[in-house]
């Protein structure tokens, strides 16, 4: 009956066996199934990537500017006037280095609010809807790594040497994308239900900007408000951030560093059942 | 093997109708605990009280290499019946069983980029599909000369007339080549000799044992191809049986 070879269905690695049934997915998160559609992952990362700037004339060079010009207006308001102790580190390389995963996290954020919102994608073809989100969070870190070069490039500039402690980045990178992620996902659900959320989101996080670490030392927080502030996730990432960048102390107490680290674990994994639980009927909400 | 391809077992898919959850703002939703605080909690879980039964107990079985039709007018649940089996939405009872890989042809040019080519969308797409980097790459070339746009693929796709992107579209879901294919009117795509192109194709998968399901309100073409029709009507199945007693007592109703 195959008398044509080129017509044999090709395999395809994702499912051959489905079964179809009411209910929230389980297990919230099916690693095997997530590893099988691998390429839908890779393709979601690539035009993620390719379409963020597209008909723009600078291009990459946004990612530089961004953080850049930032820093640069940090440093003329908040480096000038006040007193922002950095243990020796000048002002705009401190501030650098917490403005680029801060610039990651709220593109993160801003993204995976509408990242299901009129894609097209929910109601046309199956695949994990967690990888709309995942492939927020991996497109995002080409920014993070173009900051990151500027960044080695600022330390050289500085003469900033680095310690063995520089080790621990890539486990720093990974909590940063945890993070991000963690709240990401949340964002993508909700702003389906609520397009209310995208709307409030800028404004939000440009208030969380002030609640976090970034153009300012954690150290300068006042006692009194260091309950409330260590419930912020970005808090425990920045420190651990510079922790193994400068090779500095943390300005917070290692229990809480745990308390903020342990905030975000909670959003991810509350984050990813929620996700599960609105998974198999995201397309009837979300799509055109 | 199973002789099985598709099993669905009671299946049914109930929608809210009114305003969807999407139109509603939080304050909305706020209100309706204030003034509401119990109706809000315990949501009516049944019934008819805003709520519509797109699909209700609907059980059928395809067999490997069958090509059944599903017909019935606008607002039957073909379309969600579907999207169900392709997993694109989860029933709200019942469950469906389906043995093989599925490429859903539902609407054509799953996630087409404006900004992006046409080598990258088909690409993009077919991954989308469920094709693999090394399958596409394969295919590449007999997918751009099935479309007929050889001289466009490196030409964003916002520039495409709306036919051409059809194409391009439909000539990347004819080469998914899966052993399950669902069609949801989507062969009535460009002019009358790409018509024939694609009937061609969908032929072709027959030949070779592909199992089908589609939706078509052109009956020439279901009693062309199909041996079974389905009949599905207000979410229920009328009829299962061969396609010209379906296809008569169908139009018969229709004629009413």
């Amino acid at each position: 009956m195959m008398s044509d070879a080129a017509l044999a269905p090709v395999r395809s690695p994702l499912n051959s066996h489905t079964l179809v049934q009411p209910g929230p997915k389980t297990p919230a998160v099916d690693l095997p199934e997530l590893w099988r559609y691998r390429e839908v992952l890779y393709a979601l990362t690539w035009r993620e990537i390719k379409i963020r700037y597209a008909q723009t004339s600078v291009g990459l060079g946004w990612v530089i500017l961004q953080p850049v010009l930032t820093t640069v207006v940090l440093t003329l308001l908040v480096g000038r006037w006040m007193n922002v102790p950095t243990e020796g580190l000048p002002y705009s390389l401190f501030a650098f280095s917490g403005l680029a995963p801060w610039l990651y996290f709220t593109h993160v954020l801003t993204k995976s609010s509408t990242c299901m919102v009129n894609t097209g994608l929910l109601s046309k073809a199956y695949f994990p809807r967690l990888l709309l989100p995942l492939a927020v969070a991996i497109g995002g870190l080409i920014d993070l790594f173009v900051a990151g070069a500027v960044l080695a490039i600022l330390m050289a500039y500085f003469r900033v040497g680095i310690t063995i402690r520089i080790a621990a980045l890539p486990g720093c990178l990974l909590l940063l994308v945890a993070v991000a992620l963690g709240i990401g996902i949340w964002l993508a659900v909700l702003n389906l239900y609520y397009r209310d959320v995208a709307h409030a989101l800028p404004f939000v996080t440009q208030i969380v900007f002030f609640m976090t670490p970034v153009a300012y030392s954690s150290a300068l927080v006042p006692a009194k408000w260091r309950a409330l502030f260590i419930l912020n996730p970005m808090v425990g990432v920045l420190e651990c951030w510079r922790w193994a960048l400068f090779g500095k102390a943390l300005d917070i107490a290692p229990w809480h560093l745990a308390v903020s680290l342990g905030a975000g674990a909670v959003i991810l994994a509350a984050g990813l059942f929620y996700f599960a639980h609105k998974e198999p009927v995201l397309a009837d909400v979300g799509d055109t | 093997m199973s002789a099985c391809a598709i099993r669905a077992e009671r299946i049914g898919k109930r929608f809210r109708i009114g305003r969807s959850y999407a139109g509603r703002g939080i304050h909305e939703a706020i209100d309706r605990w204030v003034k509401h605080p119990l109706r809000a909690a315990h949501p009516p879980a049944s019934g008819t009280n805003g709520f519509l039964w797109a699909l209700k107990d609907v059980s059928f079985e395809v067999n490997r290499g069958e090509v059944v039709a599903l017909v019935g007018s606008n607002g039957a649940g073909k379309s969600v019946l579907l999207k169900i089996l392709s997993r694109i939405t989860a029933p709200s009872e019942g469950r469906a069983e389906v043995f093989g890989h599925v490429g859903p042809l539902l609407e054509v040019g799953a996630g087409f980029h404006p900004e992006l080519n046409g080598r990258e969308n088909v690409y993009f797409n077919g991954a989308i599909l469920g094709m693999t980097r090394e399958h596409i790459r394969r295919k590449f070339d007999e997918i751009v000369a099935f479309s007929e746009l050889e001289a466009f693929i490196q030409t964003p796709i916002k520039l495409y007339s709306s036919g051409m992107r059809m194409r391009l579209a439909f000539s990347v879901a004819v080469h998914l080549e899966p052993e399950i294919l669902l069609i949801d009117e989507a062969l009535a795509v460009g002019d009358a000799a790409f018509r024939v192109k694609c009937r061609r194709k969908i032929a072709e998968f027959i030949a070779h044992g592909c199992t089908l399901m589609l939706v078509s309100h052109d009956s020439a073409i279901v009693a062309e191809i199909c041996r079974r029709a389905i009949w599905l009507q207000h979410g229920r199945m009328i009829q299962d049986g061969q396609v010209a007693d379906v296809l008569a007592s169908y139009r018969a109703q229709e004629g009413k």
